[in-house]
């Protein structure tokens, strides 16, 4: 057994206990609520009801539950505070006085947060859909299953990275940046919003759902999608997860975490 | 269990300084260690984590280089499959058993997992852990946590052992047991250096010492090298009796006192403080005096903990404030 899977097989069981297996069903439960409550509370203007054009609708509607929320939801819970636990229970130096003990912690950690956020948002997704009664129902799943992978694999990295960098406060670290940059600097014209998960992922949906027919139906849309197609986006995802990575791995092997009160001088 | 390993230096620093922020955790230590059992003795808050730290690259000096086995310490893997570390704080997965703990960080080691649990178990029972090592870690006792993150130390049958505070939460019995562990261990070849602020648990487990204050290294040596200094050091002693001036002047007469003080107790008693560099001879002569000059001798024990006051002393040698 490599010193990755004895990581993961570590992680996974410390996983499975009763109250994270809690935190997973609430998180699996909250896109098929929300599809719920739309499905059994319809609209109270009958007018608004008809001009609403389904489709469009329940399309948005899943992927902003799905891999946007459910997802990034999932990794902040997990991946976001993998350090912070570690130095606040004091545990981190079991790991980091072994051979390349702190790469195998973050990559370990980052693949179950992976895991942990992806089988979630699938399970939940392959619930929720079903509230959408649309005839493009597995195309939506489909888009939406391969859009929470990557979503879970890209926004686990971010916020590794940010965990890394902030350990002490990295959960508000976390949601400011998943509200500030994921939610706002994504839906601005500008070559910033290109470093944006939420740029790549929105582009991928039009592309993968065809929500609205075609991205030039979506004019709103049109200036804050990517161009090219599909395996570009993806290849921007990947390199954009490389990176956040190996910068999490360069901080927390460049920075001097001890685990050790300041009593214990 | 380690076949005989020999090396010239386990842990070497050069003119090492460590600051936190404005905070001096250790001041301009150099040192070369040769491979054997070493104990690192100084008070609460004097360096030594922060020296251990540093032999383990969890800190960079912020002056100076430190060596361990050779290799600069700070993210070596090679270094860390040699080295064991037991850190004087808990931090154990209380979820876990200590087996699977100890499996994990065996794999962690690269060993394959089936022989990571023999190991682990081996080590659990060497440490007199077996009938617990399937229970979570919650459920044990400080004794028992103590007793496994020993295991975790020596678990991969490291070259050399860096324990800090090891006996701490361990009863009588258990610190005897864990001191054979560690003889054992010296028995058979490995390096060791262990911190303590308890002279005789170190007294117990090797005969040379490191001693720190003040992130200082004040001395090293042997124990009867370091018994030598602490011979030489001033020792305050307080004698409550009812002529304090004539124990004073006797102390003084007969060259037995460096400085003496008159004081006044808490409930109104006169005491007097007498710094003497030859305690026993003080105390073989206060009862002559007594008798001869009718005093009434009530107490006699040192001003203040005699360790502490041992390192206050070195310190004020090292600093040129007094001398040895």
């Amino acid at each position: 057994m490599t010193p990755l899977q004895a990581m993961i097989r570590f992680e996974l069981s410390r996983v499975l206990t009763a109250g994270r297996i809690v935190w997973w069903l609430i998180l699996a439960s909250f896109p098929i609520l929300i599809t719920g409550l739309i499905r059994f509370f319809p609209m109270s203007d009958p007018a608004a009801a008809r001009n609403l054009d389904t489709h469009v609708f329940w399309s948005w509607t899943i992927y902003l539950l799905v891999p946007c929320i459910t997802c990034a939801l999932g990794v902040l819970l997990s991946a976001g505070p993998a350090i912070s636990t570690e130095l606040e229970q004091r545990s981190w130096v079991y790991l980091a006085t072994r051979p390349n003990g702190i790469f195998w912690m973050l990559l370990g950690k980052y693949v179950v947060a992976f895991c942990w956020a992806t089988t979630a948002a699938v399970a939940g997704l392959s619930v929720a859909v079903l509230f959408s009664m649309q005839e493009t129902l597995f195309r939506i799943w489909m888009a939406c299953a391969g859009l929470s992978v990557l979503a879970a694999m890209s926004y686990a990295a971010v916020f590794l990275l940010i965990g890394t960098i902030f350990p002490q406060r990295s959960m508000l670290f976390c949601v400011v940046w998943a509200g500030f940059a994921e939610g706002i600097i994504s839906l601005i014209p500008a070559v910033i919003n290109r470093i944006t998960v939420q740029y790549r992922l929105r582009t991928l949906f039009v592309q993968w759902a065809r929500p609205g027919g075609s991205i030039d139906t979506l004019p709103i849309l049109g200036e804050s999608l990517a161009e090219g197609p599909w395996y570009i986006q993806i290849l921007w995802l990947l390199s954009l997860t490389a990176v956040f990575l190996a910068t999490a791995q360069v901080v927390a092997h460049r920075r001097e975490f001890t685990s050790a009160a300041e009593s214990d001088v | 269990m380690t076949e005989s390993r020999s090396r010239p230096f386990i842990a070497e620093f050069r003119s090492v300084t460590k600051l936190y922020g404005r905070v001096l955790g250790v001041n301009d230590i150099s040192l070369k260690l040769p491979a054997g059992a070493w104990g690192l003795l100084g008070p609460n808050g004097a360096g030594k984590s922060t020296l251990l730290n540093l032999l383990t690259g969890q800190l960079l000096p912020t002056r100076g280089t430190v060596r361990v086995l050779g290799r600069n310490p700070r993210n070596n893997a090679d270094l860390l499959r040699r080295v064991g570390y037991c850190p004087g704080f808990e931090g154990l997965y209380t979820g876990v058993s200590g087996l699977d703990w100890l499996t994990f960080l065996l794999c962690m080691q690269d060993i394959p997992r089936k022989e990571a649990r023999e190991r682990a178990a081996d080590c659990l029972a060497l440490v007199g852990m077996t009938d617990a090592q399937s229970r979570p870690i919650a459920s044990y006792s400080r004794g028992m946590r103590q007793r496994t993150r020993i295991a975790q130390a020596i678990a991969h049958d490291p070259e050399l052992l860096i324990l800090d505070e090891p006996f701490s939460g361990l009863d009588p019995v258990g610190r005897a047991e864990m001191t054979d562990v560690l003889r054992q261990r010296i028995a058979s070849g490995s390096s060791l250096i262990l911190a303590s602020h308890v002279l005789h648990e170190i007294e117990n487990v090797t005969r040379s010492f490191l001693l720190i204050s003040g992130g200082r290294l004040l001395a090293s040596g042997t124990t009867s090298e370091i018994h030598e200094l602490l011979f030489d050091v001033p020792v305050e002693i307080r004698i409550r009796c009812s002529a304090p001036e004539l124990v004073a002047g006797l102390a003084m007469q007969h060259g037995l006192a460096d400085s003496v003080i008159l004081r006044q107790g808490r409930c109104g008693e006169r005491l007097v403080h007498v710094a003497t560099r030859k305690t026993a001879e003080l105390c073989a002569r206060l009862p002559a005096w007594a008798a001869a000059h009718g005093i009434c001798i009530e107490e006699l024990q040192p001003a203040d903990d005699s360790l502490q006051s041992l390192f206050g002393s070195l310190m004020k040698i090292h600093r040129g404030e007094m001398s040895a």
